[in-house]
């Protein structure tokens, strides 16, 4: 009798927590010209992160990713800020952030080292990934986001969002740092993912 | 033990003194902030947005908003939240009209629309366009839909026309309360916002494109208040120096929220640049958010000297508010240009005697083909 109910009960539990996460839309994947919807999955190769190690497809993890590159001037130290901040916030092993960057001929895994140790972060928390260039604008794509040199050379044009990623590597939401209300709402997304 | 007690009532005594001194010398604006904030988090009045949905509408109710002083614009209580229609599917919907009305907090005994000061609809633009792979989209302009505003309670795009949305797709609502004549008595209220909306699987539409076109005048941001001056002759005094103030490209401060003195005046602004038009573009609705005491808001072509909207808004006589402001609506369209200059050309009379609080802008909706090119090819079936 205990055991049916202790059955049911984390049937109940389950289905609670797939009809929460159902509230975000799935919003990995493409259309094309025919109007035809294809979902994918989020994957990660030949991406170096700041040990020098290759970094791998996260397995059941909920994450949020972004782009940057570490002399950036403008928007990354605002961004870094909230990034610190939700690293802080949601300090389950669940939760991980993933920033790639857009210069890698300057941001080596050295380099992010030291950017990682900055932030006074757990370094397998916040994983900061350089590639090729190719590498990364395929990653940018599988993110919906886009980056590219400024017209004087001297900076790079990049997005201020960060997008949200499931336990199965699909993408769930996009939300803009530089915005108080969206990052109060990428809070709430998320814990709503990691229940 | 009698002198701690004693001592400890003064202590709270002075600083509840304290506390309503400071909080009846803030701005109003500022002591609405603090007295939703202090309602809805002891739980005195609805906190919460509700939401009805129906075949061809959705309708949602916000929470109590408590009426207790004069609110000129933007100072009112406010509320806003992200909005699905339905999360419980993913089917493409088209925006076609929109509708907010004040009730009593009962949310059944129909109230002047007096009381709305606003209601903004606003798309996430990141995840509005990588659902359509328009990813260069994001970030080029501000993400709004459109705006409702007192005199302007609804209205309905052309027909065949819409805005695109996935029924699981979030929206950004704000409401503010308005409340220009009550004075003698304290009540609650609530704003219903009702979206509605078309099924693409009934009826594929026209996708248009909304922009805001806002006026913004000049101003001096070392003697701001002082008004124009041989410097600045176009100059205004801003509202407050902070809220909507812009940059031009100079660094040069102007604000989208001025007051203006009894009487008539004339103001026009160029907004060739806010138009940013690229080729030409076909012109479908305009709504225009206005303040009482406006009378005429105008969209100019300035290189033909034709006038393409004519705003004449109605005030009312026995009280202070807007009771009319027509739209434009046209399924045929005007077709707008990349190398002619457009102008908003905007006359106010002040029938009061003392300074009155003015904004002036226009939510268009023009032709977005290849958004139009991509839901037509829409299918909801997946591989």
């Amino acid at each position: 009798m205990r055991l049916r109910f202790l059955i049911l009960l984390g049937l109940v539990i389950l289905l609670a927590c797939e009809t929460q996460s159902k509230q975000l839309p799935i919003l990995s994947y493409t259309v094309n010209d025919q109007g035809v919807k294809t979902y994918y999955q989020i994957t990660f190769s030949n991406f170096l992160n700041q040990h020098n190690k290759e970094f791998t497809n996260p397995k059941g993890k909920v994450y949020i990713a972004n782009f940057f590159f570490t002399r950036c001037p403008s928007i990354c130290p605002p961004m870094r800020y909230q990034l610190t901040n939700l690293a802080d916030n949601f300090s389950s092993d669940d939760f991980m952030i993933i920033s790639h960057t857009i210069d890698p001929n300057y941001d080596t895994p050295e380099v992010l080292r030291t950017y990682a140790e900055s932030t006074g972060i757990d370094n397998e928390k916040w994983q900061l990934l350089t590639g090729s260039e190719e590498n990364t604008r395929a990653q940018a794509d599988q993110f919906k986001t886009n980056f590219r040199p400024n017209e004087d050379g001297t900076d790079f044009y990049h997005s201020s969002y960060v997008a949200l990623v499931d336990r199965e590597n699909r993408l769930r939401g996009f939300y803009d740092l530089l915005v108080p209300r969206e990052v109060a709402l990428l809070k709430t997304d998320i814990q709503l993912l990691l229940n | 033990m009698k002198l701690s007690f004693k001592s400890i009532s003064i202590f709270l005594f002075i600083v509840a003194v304290g506390g309503i001194i400071y909080f009846f010398n803030l701005k109003t604006r500022h002591q609405e902030l603090i007295k939703s904030k202090f309602l809805y988090g002891l739980n005195i009045v609805d906190s919460e947005w509700d939401k009805e949905l129906y075949e061809n509408k959705v309708v949602f109710t916000t929470p109590t908003f408590v009426i207790s002083n004069i609110y000129e614009s933007m100072e009112g209580p406010k509320s806003d939240q992200y909005l699905a229609i339905d999360n419980s599917t993913e089917e493409l919907l088209w925006l076609t009209s929109f509708k907010t009305e004040a009730f009593l907090s009962d949310e059944s005994t129909r109230i002047p629309n007096d009381f709305v000061c606003h209601t903004n609809f606003e798309y996430r633009d990141a995840e509005h366009y990588n659902r359509w792979n328009l990813t260069e989209r994001i970030n080029k302009q501000y993400p709004r839909i459109t705006s409702i505003s007192n005199g302007i309670e609804a209205f309905e795009l052309p027909e065949g026309f819409g805005f695109p949305v996935f029924s699981n797709e979030r929206i950004f609502l704000n409401a503010q309360a308005l409340n220009h004549n009550v004075t003698d008595s304290i009540f609650n209220i609530k704003h219903k916002i009702e979206i509605g909306f078309i099924k693409h699987g009934e009826k594929p539409l026209k996708a248009l494109q909304p922009k805001s076109l806002y006026m913004i005048l000049p101003f001096d941001i070392n003697n701001p208040f002082v008004g124009p001056t041989d410097k600045l002759p176009n100059a205004c005094i801003p509202v407050e120096t902070k809220l909507h103030t812009y940059y031009d490209d100079k660094g040069n401060p102007l604000s989208g929220h001025w007051l203006f003195s009894p009487g008539r005046h004339h103001f026009s602004f160029n907004a060739t640049k806010q138009l940013s038009i690229k080729d030409s573009i076909r012109l479908h609705q305009i709504t225009s958010h206005l303040h009482p005491f406006a009378e005429r808001l105008q969209l100019v072509d300035k290189t033909t000297n034709t006038v393409i909207y004519n705003c004449e808004s109605e005030n009312f006589e026995d009280k202070i508010g807007l009771k009319n402001t027509p739209t434009f609506t046209s399924t045929e369209g005007i077709w707008l240009y990349e190398n002619r200059e457009y102008e908003m050309m905007l006359e106010v009379n002040n029938t009061t005697n003392t300074d009155q609080e003015m904004m002036a802008s226009m939510a268009i909706f023009y032709n977005d083909e290849e958004m139009t090119k991509k839901t037509s090819a829409y299918k909801s079936i997946e591989q």
